[in-house]
């Protein structure tokens, strides 16, 4: 499929990033402490000798048994610590989307159901606010306020199930926020539909109409949209992660930064990519057998 | 729309620096909760809040202005390209777009920040790289659905020289798309630069970058909060008012003109 061509491409921009550098590609992975033997065992090790073309199927050849490099610096393997961190960090990201969902929804329903203009608009501008706002600020502040000022939430880390609750919530508020947007569009579209009108003139009241005509067609672009999102939620997600010291990905990502640890933020990179494409290719069956009409048109 | 331009026209007296030179002041070692004459406080290193966020706007502004131009030029070229050149260009281009799309912007931006050495170019051409996609995409589609106009057909039924003419036609009625998009890019670098900066990535030390300003006050995040809540808004700030204008613009592109 299609998607192949594209994970492919991904292997090579990250390939090319790490070649296309300045400097020595065998030293930018050995970090700025390597000596030279190490130096030069990667230099063997990478073929930088060969051309282009040899050295990015070595790349690829060990990307297909799984071997996503080494750390030079804290000597683990990449793929070991990356799977490491997972869980925590799937667990932050499903609460997010769940958060996300909820104000999504529930927001995007209220503001379509509104008889009032200023109610919507109240709505609309909130979450436009929320999306102008940075993650990080973002998290301190709810962090000062809740954490500190408060103390009703721990400061951070993975200690127990509360210790979710405000990263989870400094996520999810972003992308909720555009979820309520496009939330909110298609059920005021769908409003106006004709099946809507019918249905309410035969008696119905609107909000039972709402609830389950209108909710189950707005959410199939939304079930696209949540899929899709997955890259600017991983995004978000590192800098949730630095702001609550939450132990997974983005963390890992930011200190290999730190530390210039190259195979380790490149195999980050590299896996998260794939994820998108896995998660949107997955997005695709569903949202295919979702709605057959679609199915036809893509296939 | 009109707060949109309100918005924009509140940022541009920003630009001019409040005094350059009050960016050290006073008191050093304490920072200074907000009260006159320092309306925002001051930071651990005695200089005024206020002005460090004044002059921190420049810094920003330049760029979020570089990166989105760099994006905007790559991303609208290859959208007209894309949009107009059939399906063989189009469909190669729209996989490379997939293949940008599939990393996260930030992680991508962190990566190819570690590669580089830090400075100022570097982070223009991160946050160009990263942000280009969305803007090709939307030319894609409005260049898409622009081709089947009257006044295209006509133009290429006259044999109007190689699309060159063509983007005289598509350019112009593309624009409010591609106005919008400039503010959304604009938005996204501000985001981006601020995260990077937050996180050390941005431009070097005594540089007032509203990001690195909340990234270097959190060791005195519990008795100085003014000294991360204020670069924050000044953030949200600037970003509002560039998703305002996007959105103002986009709420217009209905009317549609020329031929």
């Amino acid at each position: 499929m299609a998607r192949l061509l594209t994970l492919l491409g991904i292997t090579l921009l990250t390939f090319l990033l790490t070649h296309i550098v300045p400097a020595d590609p065998a030293r930018t992975v050995a970090g700025p402490k390597a000596d030279r033997e190490t130096i030069e065992t990667i230099r063997r090790e990478m073929a930088l000798d060969a051309p282009w073309a040899e050295q990015y199927a070595l790349y690829l050849g060990r990307l297909v048994r799984g071997d996503l490099g080494r750390s030079y610096l804290t000597r683990q393997d990449v793929r070991g610590a990356i799977l490491q961190r997972l869980p925590a960090t799937a667990f932050l990201a499903l609460c997010a989307l769940a958060v996300a969902v909820a104000l999504g929804v529930a927001g995007g329903a209220w503001a379509a159901l509104r008889a009032d203009r200023a109610g919507e608009g109240a709505i609309v501008a909130t979450s436009v606010l929320l999306l102008s706002v940075p993650v990080f600020w973002l998290g301190l502040m709810l962090l000062y306020l809740f954490g500190y000022r408060l103390r009703w939430l721990p400061l951070g880390g993975f200690d127990s199930a509360a210790s979710v609750v405000l990263p989870a919530l400094t996520l999810g508020l972003g992308v909720g926020a555009q979820y309520l947007r496009v939330i909110h569009a298609n059920l005021r579209e769908a409003l106006r539909s004709d099946y809507v009108r019918t249905a309410v003139a035969k008696g119905a009241p609107p909000r039972v109409v709402v609830l389950r005509h209108a909710l189950r067609n707005a959410l199939l672009p939304f079930v696209t949209l949540l899929a899709l999102d997955l890259a600017a939620l991983l995004g978000g997600v590192v800098l949730t992660e630095t702001v609550f010291n939450w132990p997974g990905l983005g963390r890992l990502a930011v200190e290999s930064v730190v530390n210039q640890d190259v195979p380790m933020i490149m195999g980050v990179v590299l896996f998260t990519a794939a994820l998108v494409l896995a998660t949107n290719a997955a997005a695709d069956l569903v949202y295919g057998w979702i709605d057959p009409r679609v199915r036809d048109a893509t296939g | 729309m009109a707060s949109a331009l309100v918005a924009a026209a509140l940022l541009a007296p920003w630009l001019a620096p409040f005094d350059p030179l009050r960016a050290v002041t006073a008191s050093f070692g304490e920072p200074l909760p907000p009260g006159a004459p320092h309306w925002f406080g001051t930071d651990e290193l005695g200089r005024d809040v206020f002005s460090r966020i004044l002059l921190g706007s420049r810094l920003s502004l330049l760029v979020a202005g570089a990166a989105t131009t760099l994006a905007m030029g790559v991303g609208v070229t290859l959208g007209l390209l894309a949009g107009y050149g059939g399906r063989g260009i189009d469909g190669l281009l729209m996989r490379i777009g997939d293949v940008f799309l599939a990393f996260p912007s930030v992680l991508l931006a962190i990566a190819v920040a570690t590669l580089f050495e830090p400075g100022l170019l570097g982070l223009f051409l991160v946050i160009g790289l990263v942000s280009w996609t969305p803007v090709a995409r939307a030319v894609r589609g409005e260049v898409l659905s622009l081709r089947q106009r009257d006044y295209v057909r006509a133009g290429e039924a006259l044999g109007a020289g190689a699309g060159r003419v063509m983007r005289r036609h598509l350019l112009p009625n593309a624009a409010p798309t591609i106005l919008a998009m400039a503010a959304l890019s604009a938005s996204t670098a501000f985001l981006l630069d601020a995260g990077l900066s937050y996180l050390g990535l941005g431009v070097p030390v005594p540089a007032p970058s509203w990001g690195r300003m909340i990234g270097d006050s959190l060791s005195y995040f519990r008795v100085a909060p003014w000294l991360v809540a204020f670069p924050g808004l000044a953030i949200v700030y600037s970003v509002l008012a560039f998703n305002l204008i996007a959105l103002g613009l986009l709420r217009r592109r209905p009317a549609e003109s020329r031929a």
